[in-house]
């Protein structure tokens, strides 16, 4: 009777103890298990992370078997409670953000490429609130990597809003980027030349950011009617830019 | 009587289908609205545990700028926005944002003077020749100008907060409070959840490595020696009637010694004690222990909740005076107490004790524990009965006692 009490008195302590440990949770059901994000790390790193539940590394018998530990921790959100693909893209914002951020870093030439222009970046994702924070992070991974970063973003005209939004996104990036540097946005306060990441999720059922990188390109002489003597017959030259825009990924 | 049957059961039948609906519709509420407060409930309880990890990387993030500040100068800076894991509410914001401004004040070598910026959040109309826009102060990248001017702060402060996965992140800028909103600082610091928030202090931030520290030196706080002292109760079961032996009287012993932890888990320790008893007229005496301790609450030693531990033991004691006399093979008669009395017999008995017990301890600063011994010398000994005999071993005595260590 006695060993049986100790014997349950130790359960209760050990799985109260071991509330992160995904085997003693196991019956709770899949949908408990599943909230867990579980990584394996060796016992030296799980140590250094988890020194009071995770023991040194002992010379003698490392030398004999290699350990590891699973070390697990509860989904802040747990699935379900957001929109899925919404819970995706924020699950793995940083990571996605960060290599976006580099491969756009890189093609600039790095933050002292390309004359140091200035960087802003531009969302397309259908849950606003989500867009605010894809930009704010791809925004803060680019400042990290030394660019200077704008958080304005340039505005299209509302014709041109229109338009893009009834052709597929894939199309409507690099037209966008065109009638930016048409209308002369791609530029700061002072005049220089900046740089565009545009990010977006390209179709309805995807959770996977595209980026593309939207630069103003050489100067294009334009030739037409002008606004001022559209009524008569007489043409003028215009200078536009051309937008030059790169899918990163 | 039989005709008021059918009257009687249609008065039943649209009573008991009144009651039916309105159980069913009180029901239906009552479910509802314990769905609402369940998820309220769950709500609150993840708030309360985001909010926490969102303080900790606050305060970090203060730190940080305490010891390299983001203005040379003192710098009047504006809240622009405070953002928090799609899902939660305003509360949480406000929450946030007059943790980090209370964190701000008290560290005014971060360099950075909050402005307050009511037209930052307000919905505002803004016009000029490219038409006219309605929304935040913050979102207008025409009246920015306007707003920094009418605040008096040149800068503007975006937290950002989000949960991703198990990590809480925060992504701070701070950008010039003008059309282009240049980006001047930025941090993103980040958490992970399976380690529990490090509350500290806000007049007194420390960095994360130093919190670190002041963790795992609570975590050894003793180092692998400590100091226990206890007061013990020893009491022997008493005999039998049939035997007719004199119950024994209860012995005290007051001990210290050393406890050896094996490792920092302290799952596995061992102690060495020494104890002492004088009770005037019935007993004097000296004792030594050995004991080895297990874990069995856990792995490793909770410094928060109690810590259960079994032991074995194994002791030696000699008693002098009267009581002595009860541990040996005869009951003791009155010549044998005047002997005892006059020195011409001696009155020093000395047994060995084997024992197991249970010890529960709480932060390694004080335990109680209940133990059973058996003292294979005193099994021939008519005042010494046993309080369980499992045939081989019986169990002579039990008893308590209270530790405290040092």
């Amino acid at each position: 009777m006695e060993a049986a009490i100790l014997f349950w008195l130790s359960v209760l302590f050990l799985s109260s103890d071991h509330a992160n440990d995904p085997v003693t949770e196991a019956w709770r059901g899949r949908s408990h298990t599943r909230d867990l994000d579980c990584q394996r790390l060796s016992q030296a790193e799980a140590h250094r992370q988890h020194p009071g539940e995770v023991p040194p590394t002992n010379m003698r018998s490392s030398t004999i078997m290699e350990l590891d530990a699973l070390v697990c921790a509860r989904r802040v959100v747990p699935w379900g409670e957001r929109n899925p693909r919404d819970e995706l893209i924020l699950t793995h914002l940083t990571s996605e953000t960060t290599s976006i951020a580099g491969i756009a870093s890189g093609m600039m030439g790095g933050p002292a490429g390309a004359g140091a222009r200035k960087v802003v970046v531009d969302v397309h994702y259908p849950q606003p609130q989500v867009a605010q924070k894809i930009a704010t992070a791809t925004r803060l991974a680019l400042s990290d990597l030394g660019h200077t970063v704008s958080g304005s973003v340039p505005l299209l005209a509302a014709g041109d809003v229109a338009i893009l939004t009834s052709v597929p996104l894939q199309q409507s990036l690099p037209i966008a980027c065109q009638r930016y540097a048409a209308e002369g946005t791609l530029k700061d306060v002072d005049g220089r030349d900046v740089a565009m990441v545009m990010v977006a999720v390209l179709r309805d059922n995807e959770s996977q950011l595209h980026a593309g990188l939207c630069e103003a390109g050489l100067p294009v002489l334009a030739t037409g009617p002008s606004a001022a003597t559209s009524t008569t017959s007489t043409t003028s030259t215009t200078s536009t830019t051309s937008g030059r825009f790169t899918w990163l990924r | 009587m039989a005709a008021l049957k059918p009257s009687l059961l249609l008065l039943t039948m649209v009573g008991a289908l009144a009651s039916t609906t309105a159980w069913s519709q009180a029901e239906s509420l009552s479910n509802e609205d314990l769905q609402k407060a369940q998820v309220e409930a769950l709500r609150r309880q993840r708030t309360n545990h985001l909010h926490l990890q969102a303080y900790d990387l606050l305060d970090e993030l203060v730190y940080g700028w305490t010891t390299t500040p983001p203005f040379n100068v003192d710098t009047p800076v504006v809240v622009a926005d405070v953002t928090v894991p799609m899902g939660y509410g305003s509360g949480l914001e406000a929450l946030l944002e007059n943790h980090l401004a209370d964190s701000l004040i008290k560290h005014p070598e971060t360099h950075i003077r909050l402005s307050h910026c009511p037209t930052c959040s307000q919905v505002v109309v803004h016009a000029d020749q490219e038409g006219t826009v309605l929304s935040r102060g913050i979102d207008q990248a025409g009246a920015l100008k306007r707003i920094g001017a009418d605040s008096g702060a040149s800068h503007a402060l975006f937290v950002d907060v989000e949960a991703e996965g198990s990590a809480i992140v925060v992504r701070v800028r701070l950008t010039t409070l003008d059309d282009s909103l240049t980006i001047v600082a930025s941090k993103t610091l980040s958490s992970s959840t399976s380690s529990a928030a490090l509350l500290r202090s806000g007049d007194h931030l420390v960095s994360a490595e130093a919190a670190r520290q002041e963790y795992l030196d609570a975590l050894q706080q003793k180092g692998p020696i400590s100091i226990p002292a206890k007061l013990s109760l020893v009491q022997f079961s008493p005999p039998p009637p049939e035997v007719g032996g004199i119950a024994n009287v209860p012995i005290l012993w007051l001990q210290t010694g050393a406890e050896f932890n094996i490792n920092n888990a302290r799952d596995w320790s061992g102690s060495i004690v020494v104890g002492g008893t004088f009770v005037p007229q019935l007993y004097s005496g000296l004792m030594a222990e050995v004991r080895i301790n297990r874990l069995v609450s856990g792995a490793a030693a909770s410094l928060t909740h109690p810590n259960l531990y079994v032991f074995g033991s194994a002791s030696l004691s000699t008693l002098t005076g009267p009581t002595a006399l009860l541990l040996r093979d005869q009951t003791p008669t009155i010549g044998d107490l005047i002997g005892a009395a006059t020195g011409v017999i001696p009155q020093t008995t000395t047994w060995p004790a084997f024992g197991v017990g249970v010890d529960l301890r709480v932060g390694n600063r004080v335990g109680a524990a209940f133990f059973a011994q058996t003292a294979p010398t005193l099994t021939t000994s008519p005042s010494v009965g046993r309080y369980v005999d499992f045939g081989v071993v019986q169990v002579h005595a039990i008893g308590g006692e209270v530790t405290l260590w040092f």
